[in-house]
């Protein structure tokens, strides 16, 4: 199925548009280029509800208003809303075929309030000599588009990410639905069940024809309740498998989760790590403290003096004991004079006899000698208790012992200062980690994997407990049928019924087997053409260091995603932005590609939060692994990826909203009311009507400068 | 198209060489059950029916196949 073109009337912004969709193969792409508010969503609404009908709008249509906000007004009155879509369904045997399918509906509004009609739809069949109308237009539909499928093939770049982001749950669901109806599972696990209904049915039927060969009728009776109580068992089992795996996951989620906390830490192992730095940031700062005091020691020491006033003390040494070896030092002077004063002769020899003249007189001069050196006493008495009492300081230093003790106090602080900074941080790190943990602690999170753990070994026990009564129910079925065989062979009627069975018997063994390859095989096949778009999506070089290594889906239908050593990653945890919605544009197109399911893919903001080469790689390969690609794209979306639209672009429509102007759009559009204006420019043009300001213009700024200047 | 015929043919195609051929012709025959099973299938999925009866009588049209050419290579 292609889409051709679609023309939507009143619903909504989207008053008149009227889009034609590329069918070319080798430019499979239509791109919508439309700025934000500019009828994108409206126009993927509209879209999905010409196909799928009030079911695929928002709350199923409930309280959904279809016409535009400006039909109203005092009066009541009319309005039809009606999509239009042309498609082509392509069959190797009858060629193309081209549909019209038109929905329409009538509001009739009146103020803000608005009252919905009837919904009607109608199917035609165009062919060169008219349209042939076609009944039941839902039921054509469906088979090619059912609606478990819409979210699939019509999305938006941010709804997508619900198969990788949410609840583990709902993920699951999500992603199971999609495989299951676009591999067509449901179809065949309906067959399967219905074909033992036959079989059941035929048993049924034997019993009561059985008559008097109670024979018959016991082996029936038992087949009937073999065939009974066996899909009896295969749902339980299909019950425990989904309980094992969703405990698996729980088990696995928990262990993570574990892991990670103890990562982050153990809260008692976390705070003995604190008081572990506190004591030492504590004793750090006692031997920085210590350290400090002996530092300011070491300026009022001794050393310092005699280290810095080496040179004088050098020069008062030699002055000093230069008046010693002259004997000036020690002063001995006065005492020799009042001593000879005493005595009846001088030193020289002389009398100094008092009564006598000249003794009188030599006394007189002595006497004078003895004033004399008084006089100078005091000076003399400091020389020589400098002399005595600077013998130790004025001795020469050897080598430079105080700075070889201030570089050890210098270092030490040093070192105290680091240990102190060190313990710090650490402590810092250990109460920042402490204030992290969850408040779930440790022990918790260990139970809670015990207990996931133990819930899911039980629910496997059980599910081989029943596998092994499914095995042996399923062999006391053949044994019985074996037998029932044998008595059906008896006569004509018999041997009918059984013929009838064998058939039966046959078809429940093609379904069961083709079942089973679908979910291995073809869940497979998907899984590895994700992980091939996935990893060229992001330019992932596994042989390099690749940071995402690949992604799976899983049996359980969990995409998952592993990174170096194989170490898995949480999707909605673990990937950013642009990863996230590569790996969910890859899964959409693995899915539509391995089920060979002919549909287009409608995607509004594929390209939301991507940049650079991720943005162009999921651009190009989702072109190239669609059958039909339309894009409603932002021009920053755009930007960047103008030569891979050259190259598959075949058709391109800009949708411009009125409203714009005049702050985003450069001209006026002249529209009075509220609509969305179609116009044929493609990415790198634009016209009178889709002209824009791609930038805020700061001339234009109602902003004054603030005033910067201060008063002193 | 969605849940792809072409998808699900090769699937069963592939397992049904291994089909008993019960009777000359009974491959073919079975072959063309399979198709109509799963075309009742997809059919009635929109139709809302029960579809065990249509199955039950496409499955008695085989059976009768299968008894008539025994008794056939029986006479």
């Amino acid at each position: 199925m292609k889409l051709l073109r679609e023309r939507i009337e009143n619903f909504r912004l989207l008053k008149e548009v009227e889009l034609q969709f590329s069918t070319d193969t080798d430019r499979k792409l239509s791109v919508i280029r439309a700025a934000n508010e500019s009828g994108k969503t409206t126009l993927l609404t509209a879209l999905q509800w010409g196909l799928f009908g009030d079911k695929a709008l928002p709350g199923r249509g409930k309280n959904f208003r279809h016409s535009p906000l400006d039909a109203s007004s005092g009066e009541a009155k009319s309005v039809t809303v009606s999509v239009e879509i042309d498609y082509v369904m392509s069959d190797l045997a009858s060629g193309d075929t081209i549909y019209r399918l038109i929905r329409s509906m009538t509001e009739t509004v009146k103020g803000g309030d608005w009252k919905k009609g009837r919904t009607d739809v109608c199917l035609f069949q165009l062919k060169l000599t008219g349209a042939d109308p076609m009944p039941n237009p839902d039921a054509h539909i469906s088979p090619y588009l059912p609606e478990e499928l819409r979210e699939v093939f019509f999305t938006d770049g941010d709804r997508a990410l619900s198969f990788v982001e949410g609840a583990r749950d709902d993920q699951k669901e999500r992603v199971e639905g999609a495989i299951r109806s676009l591999l067509g599972l449901g179809v065949m696990e309906k067959a399967h069940g219905d074909v033992h209904e036959v079989e059941l049915g035929l048993n049924r039927k034997i019993k009561r024809e059985a008559g008097n060969r109670n024979d018959l009728r016991e082996i029936s009776e038992r087949l009937v309740s073999l065939q009974e109580e066996i899909p009896q068992i295969e749902k339980k089992i299909n019950s425990f498998e989904k309980s094992r795996l969703r405990l698996e996951d729980l088990e696995q989620e928990a262990d993570r989760k574990l892991s990670d906390a103890l990562r982050k830490g153990n809260r008692t192992e976390l705070e003995k790590q604190r008081q572990t730095a506190i004591r030492g940031r504590e004793s750090a700062e006692k031997d920085a403290t210590q350290a400090a005091r002996d530092h300011a020691n070491l300026f009022k020491s001794e050393f310092l003096g005699k280290h810095l006033l080496a040179e004088p003390f050098k020069k008062a040494k030699e002055i000093l004991d230069g008046l010693h070896r002259q004997g000036k030092i020690p002063s001995q002077t006065i005492p020799v004079l009042e001593d000879r004063l005493n005595q009846p002769t001088c030193i020289c020899g002389e009398h100094l006899d008092p009564n006598g003249q000249d003794g009188q007189k030599r006394r007189r001069h002595i006497q004078h000698l003895i004033d004399e050196s008084r006089n100078s006493d005091e000076i003399q008495r400091k020389v020589t208790e400098l002399f005595y009492s600077a013998q130790d300081l004025l001795r020469p230093v050897a080598g430079h012992p105080w700075i070889d003790e201030y570089n050890d106090v210098q270092a030490r602080r040093q070192r105290a200062h680091r240990r102190s900074k060190e313990h710090g941080e650490a402590e810092r790190a250990a109460e920042a980690k402490i204030a992290d943990l969850p408040d779930v602690d440790i022990q918790q999170l260990r139970d809670s994997r015990s207990r996931y753990r133990n819930q899911h070994r039980d629910a496997q026990r059980q599910e081989m407990r029943l596998t092994h009564q499914l095995e042996s129910k399923r062999r006391d079925v053949k044994d019985a049928e074996k037998e029932r065989k044998k008595l059906l062979d008896q006569d004509e009627q018999g041997q009918k019924l059984d013929a009838e069975l064998e058939v039966a018997r046959d078809l429940q063994d093609i379904l069961i087997n083709a079942l089973e390859t679908m979910k291995t095989r073809e869940l497979k096949k998907v899984s590895d053409h994700m992980n091939a778009l996935f990893l060229e999506m992001i330019g992932s070089d596994v042989s390099q260091r690749a940071i995402i290594t690949r992604a799976e889906i899983t049996e359980a239908f969990s995409i998952v995603v592993f990174g170096r050593y194989d170490q898995p990653l949480d999707p909605s945890q673990d990937l950013n932005g642009a990863s996230r919605r590569a790996l969910t544009i890859a899964f959409i197109l693995a899915l539509t590609k391995v089920s060979e399911v002919e549909a287009p893919n409608v995607i509004d903001t594929p390209l939301g939060m991507t940049s650079g080469y991720v943005k162009t790689s999921i651009l190009k390969i989702a072109t190239q692994q669609s059958s039909q690609l339309i894009l409603f794209l932002t021009h920053d979306e755009i930007k960047g990826c103008e030569e891979i639209l050259d190259r598959y672009a075949g058709r391109v429509h800009t949708m411009t909203n009125p409203a714009h102007y005049p702050t985003i759009l450069v001209n006026d559009p002249g529209v009075d009311d509220t609509r969305v204006l179609l116009c044929a420019c493609n990415y790198r043009q634009h016209c009178e009507i889709c002209e824009r300001r791609e930038t805020v213009s700061l001339e234009d700024s109602d902003f004054d400068t603030p005033d910067m200047t201060m008063e002193a | 198209m969605a849940y792809n015929n072409k998808k699900i043919r090769e699937v069963l195609q592939d397992q049904i060489v291994d089909v008993p051929q019960r009777c000359e012709g009974y491959k073919e025959e079975f072959t063309r059950l399979l198709v109509n099973v799963v075309n009742l299938e997809r059919a009635h999925a929109i139709a809302k029916r029960s579809v065990v009866k249509d199955i039950a009588n496409e499955v008695h049209k085989v059976g009768m196949f299968l008894y008539r050419s025994r008794s056939a290579s029986d006479e």
